[in-house]
């Protein structure tokens, strides 16, 4: 727009020079966006790409070799690669040992740590898929009484925060939890007991489902019902219509969806953190977990990181870039042309006899129970004293939490300022970037735009080893009576709020460039004919029509801040800054405090997920960031 | 055109400004939550003193409190609580940083066991106390060893490098609700855990031990086995105990499952005991007979403290009968190392709220009882010269095999109550634990690699590659050497009287009766009939994955055309 000189867009130049001169003159006419692009650039640039950078070098150098001996050891080793499946475990096991009842332990595969990951998500991902699809159908296709009532349910497991997902599991479904000792064992004489990797894809898809149904949602509402008329018209059955019209239609959310639920479920460190906590060897076998674990040993021993971490790392990190360029590739396919613009009609949706309905019913009363279980669980945890059946009801652990001096309440404080800065922090730098990236034509914007989202498929893990390997030498820098550092070890949370910033950039970035969308570039340009100068246009056009996306982007990003684990068990690592996910990790001795900060959690999140659902409507893609 | 270049200089310079200010906005409330949480990077005045520590901000906010209203803390100026900050680094790359990086500048060290505190000696980073009045005043007031256990570290120009502040005692919490439900026997030793009679089902865990790379205090534990019992012996009953065990992370997790009950016996620091009989009062805590050891937990002045009379003045302080006397703060029950602690509480009651004269009992009980327990000689030389190897061969031997391990000695366990190792049930279990109980090096590989499983990973992942291969097969051996049919040895004690006649000295006949005793050894072999086993293991199939990818396919082909109601 800006652009006086429009051949120089249209000169498709690879040559480095050429290159430097169009963005020189690019600089020349339009400062301000060129000033936010640099400091953006580099502020991604040191705290996002150097990091990693040297996280990829440490995988693929040491001392200036390839490191040929530590690959042959890690791929010799059954415990990290195990495909013939060979060493210790077992598939399932029937139990009969206990008179009382036989007892079915389904564990499932166990290919040794990079296998497991990589099954860790795939299953995560097929489960997902399958609810997720299913339940969307049901939700867009069917009448159903109570359908808002139903949706706002499955809107629940979006507000899981982390760790306590395992508590509630545990005390229901373990081997002692509820179901078993008081539904299977006295009915059946059964006990069934989900162990290592079946438990963890359990409790993830019962949680991430809801991305996929989310996504499937909305392009099923937005898909135009004379496809489907259309369909029908020439002949074809109920069944092909889904197959061959309804289903493609959906493809695009569907892919991205589900490739969104694969990088999540291979970098989750909080779902396999809490079952090793509980005790089960195979979910230390992930990548994310060994590293957590790793690191940690190293710190406490002698602060230097072994070898393989670099390796394990780029591995994870690999897989999951791959991942997002996917999910780029196929939102870019995501818009089809329909025949008429708008929202043509309504759909015909089919009304059940009432045999259907009870099926329909009862399917939505076991899927909401099993993903609602941790909710439930850390509900009644929390209001109880711990430790001894029977229940005992008090409301001591909301006490401890809220004794801001002493025991929990100081993480809760830190949480909140840590998230607050943070997200401050997001709202400027997420606004300007934004803006760039939407409204403004310039050489390298794609790659611009890659940056500023990719940090969604960044493991925190990842990004959290190369902060230490970059900042964990460094000096503190003295300003004054101030001290800058960035170094996790002198004083962690400068650099906790930068990785906070970075990770949860997108979330916030999207929602503001969803916004701009929106609003047509020619209300700017009357405002620039009117006078108006660029400030003004921004401060009094821009800003006002966009200022909902900016809160809700912004509420998202404190959400996810609030509840972040994997780049603070990394670099938290003195307990007067530790936050509430950090303290959940390490004092599970607690369930009663710890589930009081569950709910405490819970509440926030989904005060701001209403907030943000009311804002920006039914726009899944801001939520999920997509 | 001119003009609005003009403009867009003005606003790159607002833009920049605002870059700035938020820049700047942002570290300054970074710096703004240094001063709120009273861990400023740079003490300001020179009053001030940072401590860093290893201890709950429970414990150090108390001290904190009352060493401001102390005597002592008036004498370096310190007058209010916010003069002292505290670090509590939970690593120990983080707890060096804290007392060598002039950023942090902390001048005391205080707590997190002597490993730590040794390991801080040897890379030079704390000072020696050569105050002589503090010295003079140390040892007079804080004994040299309690129960054989060292209580002040010299280095090798005997030099004061720390002193224990407090002492604690390693053993395992019960868990009394649990026992009594899963009918297992009251452990008292660590051999009454490794017993084949604290199993119960292959699905149940009875014991929760921490993975030594992950906890300081279990790994200690394991040292304390093996020292009392010997190399051999002790990995043949830590293999056992995990034999009965679930392996867990750290020793917080470990604690948890005891409290929680999911375990009936758990590895624990004395204190964590404390922690779980106030959590859960089915709990209690235990001191195996005879084989603990006390460990001092020390406090120490960092070599380049900023503010070496204040750090001076609050180790002397902690050091105080009214500073030991806060250990007992009924949220923090750790032992004191001065025995004047109790009483010096007791006078605090009524004052303070957390110090109640029931749990300082309680404490002084365990005190006396940790006192009384005969330790055994711990060699604090011995244990460092392997740690290292011991920990990532317990891991790699037990952890990470843990499920093999399980099945190993299930076999064994649940033979071993069903009989079938009669006559001589003791003798075939030793037998079995030939196999079973052996660790992959000897205790002088042990020593010899330690060094170079710190420093070199390549070399670790190799050594814990092969150990898990034999640890495989170990105890797949021993599985299936319980079906075997097994010689044992019967004693037959026959008693026969012999009467010696000899003539002594002046002639007598003198006749002396002795009794012999003649043991005669029978080996016999048994066709040992195993108790069958019930568990019973479903392999994973190729042909369900196809089941499942193939059904979508065929109803696809079934093209089905009956119009259904739903779709």
């Amino acid at each position: 727009m800006e652009n006086n000189s429009p051949d120089l867009l249209e000169t498709k130049s690879y040559n480095l020079r050429e290159t430097l001169i169009s963005i020189r003159r690019e600089m020349r006419d339009d400062p301000i966006s060129w000033s936010i692009i640099i400091f953006i650039t580099a502020f991604f640039g040191l705290f996002m790409i150097v990091p990693l950078l040297q996280v990829m070098f440490g995988a693929f150098f040491s001392n200036g070799n390839f490191p040929f001996s530590t690959y042959q050891e890690i791929f010799q080793r059954q415990y990290f690669f195990d495909p013939s499946r060979n060493a210790d475990t077992y598939f399932i096991r029937i139990d009969s040992s206990d008179p009382n009842f036989t007892a079915y332990l389904l564990k499932g595969p166990d290919y040794g740590v990079f296998l497991n990951t990589i099954f860790m998500g795939v299953a995560s991902t097929i489960l997902s898929l399958v609810i997720g699809i299913f339940t969307a159908f049901l939700m867009a296709r069917v009448e159903l009484p109570g359908k808002t009532l139903l949706g706002g349910f499955l809107l629940i497991p979006l507000v899981l925060p982390p760790f306590v997902s395992g508590i509630g599991y545990m005390a229901l479904l373990g081997y002692n939890g509820l179901v078993n000792t008081e539904i299977l064992e006295p009915l059946f004489g059964i006990r069934i007991v989900l162990q290592g990797m079946f438990a963890i894809v359990f409790v993830q898809s019962a949680h991430y489902f809801t991305l996929i149904y989310l996504n499937v949602y909305s392009s099923l509402m937005n898909a135009d019902p004379s496809l489907e008329e259309a369909a029908e018209n020439m002949g074809a059955t109920r069944f092909q219509v889904v197959r061959n019209v309804t289903l493609p239609l959906a493809l695009p959310g569907i892919a991205s969806g589900s490739i969104l639920v694969l990088i999540l479920s291979m970098e989750d460190l909080g779902t396999p953190a809490i079952f090793a906590g509980f005790g089960d060897l195979t979910a230390r076998k992930t990548i994310t977990y060994y590293i957590l674990s790793t690191v940690r040993q190293s710190l406490s021993e002698t602060g230097r990181l072994p070898a393989e971490l670099s390796i394990l790392s780029a591995f994870l990190l690999i897989l999951s870039i791959i991942g997002f360029f996917m999910i780029r590739r196929y939102t870019e396919k995501r818009q089809y042309s329909m025949i008429s613009k708008g929202r043509a009609g309504t759909f015909r949706t089919a009304n059940p006899n009432i045999l259907y309905l009870i099926a329909i019913y009862s399917y939505f009363i076991i899927l909401l129970t099993l993903s609602l279980i941790p909710h439930i669980g850390i509900f009644i945890a929390s209001l109880t004293e711990p430790g001894i059946l029977p229940l005992k009801w008090s409301t001591s652990n909301y006490q401890e939490l809220f004794d801001l001096e002493n025991g929990f309440g100081s993480y809760i404080k830190n949480t909140m300022i840590f998230s607050l800065i943070s997200t401050g922090v997001i709202v400027i730098l997420a606004t300007m970037a934004g803006y760039v990236a939407n409204r403004k034509q310039f050489t390298g914007r794609s790659a611009f735009d890659t940056m500023i989202t990719i940090p969604l498929a960044i493991p925190g893990v990842v990004l959290g080893i190369g902060f230490i390997l970059l900042f964990g030498g460094t000096d503190a820098i003295p300003f004054g009576n101030i001290q800058l550092t960035f170094n996790p070890l002198i004083y962690a949370p400068i650099i906790l709020i930068i990785s906070y910033t970075i990770r949860k950039f997108p979330f916030t970035v999207r929602a503001v460039y969803a916004g701009l969308q929106q609003t047509d570039a020619v209300l700017e340009e009357a405002a620039h004919n009117l006078g108006a100068s660029k400030g003004r246009t921004i401060y009094n056009v821009i800003i006002p029509l966009i200022v909902l996306n900016i809160v809700a982007g912004a509420l998202i990003a404190l959400v996810y801040n609030m509840s972040e684990v994997s780049t603070t068990l990394i670099l938290v690592n003195t307990q007067t800054h530790g936050t509430v996910t950090w303290a959940m990790a390490d004092a599970n001795g607690k369930i009663g405090a710890l589930a009081a900060m569950g709910m405490f959690l819970m509440f926030l999140q989904a005060l701001s997920l209403f907030i943000t659902n009311v804002l920006l409507k039914n726009r899944a893609e801001a939520i999920t960031g997509i | 055109m001119k003009l609005s270049i003009q403009k867009n200089y003005i606003f790159m310079i607002f833009t920049f400004t605002l870059l700035i200010t938020s820049s700047f906005v942002f570290s300054a409330s970074s710096a703004t939550i240094v001063k709120e949480d009273n861990q400023k990077l740079a003490p300001n005045a020179l009053n001030d003193l940072v401590v860093a520590t290893r201890h709950d901000s429970t414990i150090y906010l108390k001290y904190a409190e009352y060493f401001a209203q102390s005597a002592l803390g008036a004498s370096v100026g310190i007058t209010s609580a916010n003069q002292i900050s505290f670090v509590a680094p939970t690593t120990y790359a983080a707890f060096e940083t804290a007392l060598t990086n002039p950023a942090i500048g902390a001048s005391v060290a205080w707590g997190g066991g002597p490993t730590l505190f040794n390991n801080l000696v040897a890379a030079d980073h704390l000072r020696s106390i050569n105050d002589t009045s503090l010295l003079n005043w140390i040892s007079a007031n804080v004994s040299d060893t309690i129960a054989g256990a060292e209580m002040k570290k010299y280095d090798e120009s005997n030099n004061l490098k720390w002193v224990a502040a407090a002492i604690s005692s390693f053993g395992f919490t019960v868990n009394n609700n649990t026992l009594q439900s899963r009918n297992l026997p009251y452990p008292t030793t660590w051999e009454d855990l490794a017993s084949p009679e604290f199993f119960t089902t292959a699905a149940q865990n009875n014991i929760a031990m921490g993975n030594a790379p992950d906890t300081t205090s279990n790994t200690r534990i394991y040292q304390i086995i093996l020292q009392k019992f010997g190399w051999e012996r002790g990995w043949e009953i830590i293999y056992s105990m995990a034999g009965n065990s679930q392996i867990y992370g750290g020793s917080v997790e470990t604690r948890a499952a005891v409290e929680r009950g999911d375990v009936a016996v758990s590895m624990t620091i004395d204190f964590y005991g404390v922690i779980a009989m106030n959590e859960n009062p089915a709990c209690q805590y235990v001191i195996p007979e005879g084989s603990s050891i006390v460990n001092g937990d020390p406090i120490a002045i960092s070599k380049n403290a900023p503010n070496l009379d204040a750090a001076r003045a609050f180790t002397k302080f902690v050091l105080s009968a009214e500073g030991q006397a806060l250990w007992l703060d009924n949220r923090i029950n750790r032992l004191p190392v001065r025995s004047d602690a109790f009483d010096a509480a007791r006078t605090l009651v009524g004052d303070d709220t957390y110090i109640v004269d029931s749990q300082v009992d309680l404490v002084e009980s365990l005190y006396t009882k940790t006192l009384e327990n005969e330790g055994i000689t711990f060699d604090e030389d011995l244990s460092l010269s392997l740690e290292e190897a011991m920990r990532y061969h317990f891991e790699a031997t037990i952890t990470n095999v843990h499920t093999t391990l399980r099945d190993s000695w299930s076999e064994i366990a649940l033979n071993y109550q069903g009989g079938a190792f009669d006559p001589a049930p003791d003798q075939r279990l030793d037998q079995l634990l030939e196999i079973y109980g052996v660790p992959a090096i000897t205790l002088t590989k042990a020593q010899e690699i330690n060094q170079q499983m710190i420093s070199d990973s390549t070399f670790r992942q190799e050594q814990q590659s092969a150990w898990e291969s034999y640890s495989i097969d170990k105890y797949n051996e021993a599985k299936e050497a319980v079906d075997d049919p097994f010689t044992y040895t019967t004693e037959t004690v026959e008693t026969s009287e012999t009467t010696i006649t000899t003539t002594d000295s002046e002639g007598n006949t003198v006749t002396t009766t002795s009794e012999v005793e003649i043991t005669s050894q029978v080996t016999e072999e048994t066709s040992a009939s195993a108790v069958e086993s019930s568990v019973e293991d479903v392999p994973f199939n190729i042909s369900w994955l196809l089941i499942g990818l193939a059904t979508p396919l065929l109803l696809n082909r079934l093209n089905i055309k009956k119009k259904v109601d739903i779709f």
